[in-house]
């Protein structure tokens, strides 16, 4: 958290590798995020990508209020969203998968075989109820955060985060009911 | 089925890596980016931001209430302006430093205090602090020599001043007293930007000192009391204070800290702090006072009791074992005077005294001056202490030797008769017509 308010106030005075240093942090985290929102790689990317396009031109006025993660989970999330609103993400619909093919060996072979399911299966959630999961369990973000992001009560929220995870759950045993 | 917990502990393994092509866009857009910021900002001047601050009209109330809120709240707030949130910023920085080392110089003009003198300063989170002095001015007064070491103990409470020229020492072990409040004294950068920060303060904008990007501070505020030994702060209405701290940008660690405060009746001391190296490596032995065995100590261990209510009656009733009265004042100066007309010190007789018989007579010289050592506290803290030595005689039961607020409504009071007693403010306003009798 101190770190972060270093690199945010040296961030604020223009500082070239302090923004290198929290796109170098967090850039994992969120291009995870974001594929695991839109199961698709090359969009979650271009989501990270425009993430910090905004972020860098926030430069000087950018105000951390809250942690910095989080900040940029909500940023991701607000992307990807938009994105999923217009259609514009590569909807893998045959697999449903979150992660990648075999353009991205590196990935792929990080994924044992109960983490692939976990990816298969978190692309067949309806989408908001997805995004609370990932933003709650993945980026930890309270539901309260979660219901100001998204603009829903917190028991809109917390339903949906247990409804993700009863299907998810289901759907991991082999138990899921089409 | 699965339990909710192991759902989340799944999810959180969920890993990818950045793909080279996202890592080569982003940082161009960031080199992109600065690279138009600098040219934007070579156009201009760009504005400081103290000076933003206080010409905004929307602003000023705005920095003043910060600094309201610094003041009165305490000292470690992270929203305040942005001279504030960075100042505390470093301070935090600072608190994460186990060990590190700066050279300290110091120029006095006063009647008891001239000179210049350099030293170099060693501080440890765990073992304290040293001073030598390496460079000392020979027509200085008081005369320390080159090569004099300081020691600040925690661990023992205690102060330690090694003259190996004179071949002697003095130990003053303080009985519950913490040592922290001398720290400023000994203008240790944590005390002091603690002290700037309680003060009004502003950013001076960036700088460049020996290559280095710092972002200055400045306070010059009359009530700043750090550094200096505590001579700074013993003049009540100082002519000019100003302090000015030096930041690293890139590590948020000191760079340079300069003091400057002139007085009315002491004159001016300046000094400056530099050539700071952090998260040196500190070696235990380095704060083991080295004293070899044939130093002496002319006044002994000298023992600095608590400042409180039990020492302030021993006290008073050691005075009047010896003198059959009450000290007249426990104003500091008066009472000295007092004790030098009523017991005259030879100091040459200290000379034969083994060290536990000198350390016994300090002792109990201290022992004598622990009531105005309560005072003083006291009147510091402003809890409406009064003394009246002066009218009230050992054993008078029923008159006020010295009191002081407890609360809104209530007093304690040390009897003439040294009993004890908490009172409340209408019960002490009919005694003290009493005392004044």
């Amino acid at each position: 958290m101190l770190e972060d308010k270093l690199l945010i106030w040296k961030f604020n005075r223009g500082n070239r590798e302090a923004l290198r240093s929290i796109y170098e942090k967090y850039k994992d985290d969120l291009v995870t995020l974001a594929a695991a929102l839109l199961t698709d790689v090359a969009s979650a990317e271009d989501v990270v990508h425009d993430v910090f396009v905004g972020f860098i031109e926030s430069s000087r006025k950018f105000r951390l209020t809250g942690s910095l993660k989080g900040y940029l989970a909500t940023c991701v999330a607000n992307n990807a969203r938009n994105r999923n609103k217009a259609g514009r993400r590569h909807q893998n619909t045959e697999t449903g998968a979150v992660m990648p093919d075999a353009n991205r060996p590196d990935a792929a072979a990080m994924f044992g075989e109960e983490l692939r399911r976990l990816s298969l299966t978190l692309g067949r959630l309806p989408y908001e109820q997805r995004e609370v999961l990932l933003l709650h369990s993945y980026s930890g973000m309270k539901f309260k955060a979660i219901a100001k992001q998204q603009n829903v009560s917190i028991n809109t929220v917390q339903g949906r985060y247990r409804y993700a995870l009863d299907k998810l759950r289901s759907m991991l045993d082999g138990e899921v009911e089409k | 089925m699965r339990p909710a917990e192991n759902i989340d502990e799944l999810i959180k393994k969920l890993h990818l890596k950045a793909g080279t092509d996202l890592d080569k866009r982003v940082h161009n857009d960031i080199s992109m980016a600065l690279t138009e910021s600098d040219k934007t900002k070579s156009a201009f001047t760009r504005p400081k931001i103290g000076r933003t601050i206080m010409k905004s009209p929307i602003l000023k109330p705005a920095a003043a209430a910060v600094i309201i809120v610094v003041c009165y709240m305490g000292l470690r707030l992270w929203n305040s302006t942005s001279s504030g949130i960075a100042l505390a910023e470093v301070l935090t920085r600072i608190e994460q430093v186990t060990g590190y080392t700066y050279q300290m110089k110091s120029a006095t003009t006063r009647q008891q205090l001239t000179g210049t003198r350099t030293y170099t300063v060693l501080v440890s989170k765990e073992y304290g602090i040293k001073m030598t002095i390496t460079q000392a001015d020979p027509n200085s007064q008081p005369k320390y020599e080159t090569g004099d070491e300081w020691y600040l103990l925690p661990q023992s409470n205690s102060i330690v001043i090694v003259s190996h020229k004179k071949k002697t020492y003095d130990r003053f072990v303080y009985d519950g007293v913490k040592l922290d409040f001398y720290k400023e004294q000994y203008n240790e950068p944590r005390a002091i930007i603690k002290q700037i920060l309680s003060c009004e303060h502003k950013s001076l904008g960036q700088s460049v000192i020996d290559g280095v990007t710092v972002e200055g501070f400045q306070t010059t505020d009359l009530t700043y009391g750090g550094g200096f030994f505590g001579e700074g702060d013993r003049d009540p209405d100082p002519k000019k204070v100003d302090v000015k701290l030096w930041v690293d940008v890139n590590t948020f660690l000191p760079v340079r800290l300069e003091e400057d405060v002139v007085t009315e009746k002491r004159g001016r001391i300046y000094e400056v702090s530099y050539d700071f190296r952090w998260n040196v490596i500190i070696n235990r032995d380095d704060f083991e006072p080295n004293i070899p065995e044939h130093y002496r100590a002319p006044a002994g261990d000298i023992i600095i009791n608590a400042f409180n209510e039990e020492n302030a009656i021993k006290g008073l009733r050691l005075f009047t074992n010896a003198f059959g009265k009450y000290p007249t004042s426990l104003e500091q100066k008066a009472l000295g005077e007092e004790l030098k007309r009523l017991m005259p010190i030879d100091p040459n007789s200290y000379k034969e005294l083994s060290d536990e018989e000198r350390t016994k007579k300090t002792s109990e010289l201290l022992s004598l001056v622990a009531p105005s050592l309560l005072y003083i506290k006291l009147l510091e803290e402003n809890n409406d202490p009064a003394y009246y030595g002066e009218t009230v005689k050992p054993g008078d039961a029923d008159k006020v030797l010295l009191r002081w607020k407890l609360d809104d409504d209530q007093y304690r009071v040390i009897f003439g008769n040294l009993s004890v007693k908490t009172i409340t403010s209408e019960e002490l306003d009919e005694l003290e017509k009493l005392s004044s009798k």
